[in-house]
Formats: structure tokens, C-alpha cells, sequence
């Protein structure tokens, strides 16, 4: 599965030795949108050769630099980036990480762009992703629960996943739609 | 969400000062935005080729005061030089500064040949100045012969090594290590930490490090900052922290086994524990007792004329400066009768100061006590004998004179110079 690593860091850098450190891992085809911001795509298991090489790239390159390794790429995810290079540098995040690590404080300010991703997503689309998730990931399962054959489940998680761009077969993806319907439903839009 | 809290306003750059140190740090304060501070006021003049070690448990700042130095993390307040420079808006690149890690991040699929010159490529340093900078390094830290492999073919000591290579060949004015051996088992550790010190003689580069090992802490520094909780708790070279602890704190966390602490009350020259064992303190333990809590009688004093004034000043008409001299009325008339009279107070004593008597050869031992043993850890040249001691869990270092089994009972005595005791609020020490 891939994922986009949008990056961030505190200033312009050494873009050849930048992108000599990410093919040595097999990363190609950096993209800037700044010269202190950019995205590539890669497998979402990256991540894990990524995170071991950020003191040396912030030790070699002498910026702080911080990844955000997300499904989407979005104003949210523009948003979840630039708390994550502010309030956590030299990480690399998930979106839900920034995301919990906002709650912690009492900042809920990203759930209307979260709430924005599912608004016009069928009503029996987003009920078959949540039992889904309540079943553990385990697709025979929530067919049963949902009373249908599996091939429909099948076809219903392919749909929202298509439709979402939110691949819930994956971890950190799983806990995004979770954290949405936790939120959704503790709340309703309501954090007073 | 908290942000980083710098002053509000543009700073010019501060006057230098003569009398500063190679590495400066004044005053300086690491707030978030949600005004969780981090550090507080942290002052300390570095000598160039000093190895300084700071050194306090998990979330003290010690990582955090690092990272500011690197340039990683802004500084809230207060003034960071380096080598005369005003540093505290420059970039991490522009500071000279190379950094060991935890981790001992090397590159993956580079050998530690490019490993270590990949930083000086950066730089566009002449290709005949990096090959030569980079045997150098390699010669000093003997992984000549692993120049052409990758780190994969690499243990853990030696990929330390490659790490501790990547900061040498940089000819940095300033080394920082983060935790650089808390990756390694315990025999690798010993190992490498002797090797860090030959490396600090060879290259005499100033350095700071960082650990949560006061093991590390007490063999490797030339001076220790204990942090505790974002604060300094006391600066000073290893035989001075360990001697002479500033505070409970510093007492209990360096040492190992720990400083035995005992809870008791001080009368007229004597602690008298829970349990009613009576210990006599020296003479110049006492001295020393009365000189503290008149000093801080004095200095109670000083303040509670403060407020005096600043009450006065306002026709003696403020409801919070008036709780404010009453209190401090409180605490003078509190600390007047700990000089004379009787007061709780916290005795301490290191594992090693306690002796048995049938082979202490030490003419400045107290009273003996008869204990009996709890638990006889032995660890080759000596034991570490655990024994409940008036309701404390006690432990003393013993030599391997003879064996001793649990059940044992031994006479044991306290070296009366090398006990401390502690004032029980404050936590500092008195003796």
C-alpha cells in the first residue's frame, strides 16, 4: 500500500543530498512545493527505514525536518503538518498521532476537515466500514454481523474505500475512521 | 497543542562578556505555548575541551537543554554563546556542532566509509581533505578494516564507532551526545564508555552529554549537572557531587546502591530514628547544623524585611503581602527553634560508610548497632547486605572478609564523618 510522505523543514536545504539519503532507502521522485516543503510517494512500510535516518539527515543537512505519512494529501493533511513540524520536530507522524496528541490538549480544530472526508459518503458505505472495524478487521465476520453475503461486504468496503481514498485494511488508516467515529459519536460536533 | 514561547519582542544581540565560558548558557528557559515549562533558568559556563555531563532521570530537560544547544529546539529566554558567537538564533548548520545519537543513526545501504564522509560531501569539502579526515577518524577509533562494510556487518560497538566517527571527521567545536550507549548491553556499555573518555583525550573536543546513567555521569565527566524536573540541582565535578550532594535529590540519585535516607528527629546533637536508635552526630556535624539554620533564619529574615517594605509602602493595607509576612514570621520563629530545639530532619548514609565492626579498621566509626541480615547479595569482592534498621530498609557495602548467610547477626557502625543530614522541606543539606 502507499502513502504520501509530505515533509517540512526549518529551512532551505541541500535538495541533491536530500534526495541521495532517500534513494539510498529506495525512495525517487521527490516533489517541492517550497524550499522547505515537499512530498514523495512510498510504500507505507517506508516509514520504518525512514524514521531511523532522521537524526543523521537533521545532523548532515543541519534543518529540522519532520514527515507526516498520510493516505490523503489534503488541507488537512497541510494542516497536520505544520502542527507536526512545530509542536513535534524530527518525527515522523501519522496523521492520527497529531490528531490524538491535539485531543490530549483539548484541541479539537481539525475535526471539521475529518468530518469534511465522510460527509458525502452513503450512509450503508460508512456502516460498513465501522463494523468493519468493530469486528476486529475481520471481513467474515462483519458480513455476518451485517447480515450480508461476503462478496457484498466485499464490495461495499472497496466502494468506500474508493470513494474515501481511506484504505481501512491498513492500521493507522483503520484508526483515522475510528478516531472520526468516536468523535462523531462522543460529541456530535459538539466540544464544549 | 503548545508552541514554543519566545519573548515577544526583538532582542539585539547581547553584549559579550569577558568572563564567559567557551559554551555559555545564561538564564535560559524553555517554555511551550500552553506555559508547560520545560527548563528553568539554566546557567553554565563550559571550559573548551571540558566533557560535561548532564545527567537526571526521564523528563528533567537535560534532552530538551541539549537540543536547544544543537539548535533543534528554540530557546524561550536567556542567551546561549558558542566560542564568543551569540547563538541562539543561528541555525543547527551554522553552530559547527556534530551530534552522537541513541540510535547510532547510520545510512543503511552506504559503507561506513561514505557514512562517515557523506556530512563532509554536504559541505563540499575537497575530496583528498574528507578521504584524509575520515582515515584519521578511522585510525583513532580502530575500524580501519571496516571502512568498506556496511553498517549491517556491523555490531553494535562498532556501528557506535562509525557514529561517534561521523562527529569526529566534522572537526566540530562541540560534540553533543545523546544518550549514545543506552542501545548497549552492559558489557558494551563499560566498554565503550572507557573508549568515548580515550577518544575525549585524543581529540579534545569539548563536549556534552547526556545520560540517565549516573554511572556514566561519575566516570566520564570532568563536571556533572544533576537536573531534576527542569531545574539544576547542583553543578560540580564527580567527588564534589557525590561528597558533598547539594539536596536530597542529588544524594539519593548518584551513588549506586542508593544513599540509605532515614527519616528522624535532630535533638541537641543527636538523630534519634523512629525506632529510637540514637545516633551521635560529630561535632562537626553539629556546627555545621546550627550554622545552616541560622543562615537560613538570616535569609528568612531578608526576605520578610522585603515585604515589610513593599506592605509599608502600601500604608500596611495589602491583604496578599500581609499573608505574606505572616507566613514568613512563621517559618523565622520555625527555623529559630530548629537551631535550639528539637526538629525532624533526614539522616543519610552511603552503603560504604557503614562497616562491620569486627574488621572495620576506621577509628572514626559511631556507635555499634546490631543488625541482623535480610538478604546477603554477594558480588565477588563484597557484599551488599540488606537489614531493616529501625523500619528502614538498610543497605550496607561490606568486604568479603568472611562469608555472611542470611539470619546473620553483625555489630555495625556509621563512619560519622561521611554521614549527611538534610533539612526535611527545603531537602538541602545541612551536613
Amino acid at each position: 500500500m502507499e502513502k504520501h510522505y509530505l515533509f517540512k523543514t526549518s529551512a532551505a536545504f541541500d535538495r541533491i543530498a536530500f534526495e541521495d539519503i532517500l534513494s539510498d532507502i529506495g525512495v525517487e521522485g521527490v516533489d517541492y512545493s517550497s524550499p522547505t516543503e515537499g512530498w514523495f510517494v512510498a510504500d507505507a512500510k517506508k516509514v520504518a527505514e525512514l524514521v531511523p535516518l532522521l537524526s543523521v539527515m537533521r545532523d548532515d543537512l543541519g534543518i529540522s525536518i519532520s514527515f507526516l505519512v498520510s493516505h490523503g494529501f489534503g488541507a488537512l493533511e497541510k494542516k497536520l503538518l505544520a502542527e507536526a513540524f512545530a509542536y513535534y520536530p524530527n518525527q515522523a507522524l501519522f496523521p492520527t498521532d497529531v490528531i490524538l496528541k491535539e485531543m490530549s490538549f483539548g484541541n479539537y480544530s481539525s475535526y471539521p476537515l475529518i468530518k469534511a472526508r465522510f460527509e458525502t459518503i452513503p450512509h450503508e458505505l460508512m456502516l460498513t466500514a465501522g463494523t468493519y472495524l468493530r469486528c476486529g478487521l475481520d471481513g467474515i465476520l462483519a458480513a455476518k454481523c451485517l447480515f450480508i453475503h461476503r462478496n457484498t461486504f466485499l464490495y461495499r468496503l472497496n466502494q468506500f474505500i474508493e470513494q474515501t481514498n481511506l484504505d481501512i485494511r491498513d492500521y493507522h488508516n483503520a484508526l483515522f475512521l475510528e478516531l472520526y467515529f468516536q468523535l462523531e459519536n462522543s460529541y456530535h460536533g459538539d466540544f464544549r | 497543542m503548545s508552541k514554543d514561547k519566545k519573548t515577544e519582542t526583538a532582542v539585539a544581540v547581547p553584549e559579550k562578556d569577558a568572563n564567559m565560558g567557551y559554551v555559555s548558557l545564561r538564564h535560559i528557559d524553555k517554555i511551550y505555548d500552553n506555559n508547560v515549562q520545560a527548563v528553568f533558568d539554566f546557567n553554565l559556563e563550559i571550559a573548551r575541551k571540558e566533557f560535561i555531563v548532564f545527567v537526571g532521570p526521564s523528563g528533567c530537560g537535560k534532552s530538551t537543554t541539549l537540543r536547544m544547544i544543537a539548535g533543534l529546539e528554540d530557546i524561550s529566554a536567556g542567551e546561549l554563546w558558542i566560542d564568543g558567537e551569540y547563538s541562539n538564533d543561528r541555525t543547527p548548520k551554522d553552530r559547527d556542532i556534530a551530534m552522537v545519537f541513541q540510535s547510532y543513526a547510520l545510512y543503511p545501504h552506504m559503507t561506513v566509509y561514505n557514512n562517515m564522509a557523506f556530512g563532509l560531501k554536504i559541505r563540499h569539502l575537497p575530496k583528498e581533505e574528507i578521504d584524509r579526515r575520515v582515515r584519521e577518524a578511522a585510525k583513532i577509533l580502530q575500524i580501519e578494516e571496516y571502512l568498506d562494510r556496511k553498517p549491517k556487518a556491523l555490531s553494535g560497538g562498532q556501528r557506535q564507532r562509525v557514529a561517534l566517527g561521523r562527529a569526529i571527521v566534522r572537526n566540530a567545536k562541540l560534540f553533543l551526545m545523546d544518550e549514545p550507549l543506552s542501545n548497549l548491553d552492559a558489557k558494551l556499555r563499560v566498554q565503550m564508555r572507557s573508549e568515548i573518555i580515550k577518544l575525549h583525550e585524543a581529540i579534545g573536543a569539548t563536549t556534552i552529554y547526556v545520560t540517565h546513567d549516573q554511572t556514566e555521569a561519575m566516570t566520564m565527566a570532568s563536571r556533572i549537572v544533576v537536573m531534576k524536573l527542569g531545574r539544576v540541582q547542583q553543578i560540580g565535578s564527580p567527588i564534589e557531587i557525590y561528597n558533598h550532594p547539594a539536596n536530597l535529590f542529588v544524594a539519593t540519585f548518584i551513588g549506586s546502591p542508593a544513599m540509605n535516607v532515614m527519616k528522624a528527629v535532630y535533638s541537641d546533637g543527636v538523630i534519634v530514628l523512629s525506632n529510637g536508635v540514637r545516633i551521635p552526630l560529630s561535632k562537626e556535624a553539629k556546627a555545621a547544623h546550627d550554622a545552616f539554620y541560622l543562615g537560613e533564619v538570616k535569609l528568612a529574615e531578608e526576605e520578610a524585611a522585603k515585604v515589610a517594605e513593599q506592605l509599608a509602602a502600601k500604608n500596611g493595607k495589602d491583604e496578599k503581602l500581609e499573608k505574606q509576612a505572616a507566613d514568613w514570621a512563621a517559618k523565622i520563629e520555625k527555623l529559630k527553634a530548629s537551631v535550639s530545639g528539637d526538629h525532624e530532619i533526614v539522616y543519610g548514609i552511603r552503603p560504604e560508610d557503614i562497616h562491620d565492626i569486627a574488621d572495620a579498621t576506621k577509628d572514626e566509626l559511631g556507635e555499634a548497632y546490631t543488625i541482623k541480615v535480610a538478604v546477603a547479595e554477594l558480588l565477588g569482592h563484597e557484599y551488599y547486605i540488606h537489614t531493616d534498621f529501625g523500619g528502614i530498609d538498610m543497605v550496607a557495602k561490606i568486604p568479603l572478609v568472611h562469608e555472611i548467610k542470611i539470619g546473620d547477626e553483625m555489630q555495625i557502625a556509621f563512619s560519622l564523618k561521611k554521614a549527611h543530614i538534610f533539612d526535611p522541606v527545603t531537602e538541602k543539606r545541612v551536613y
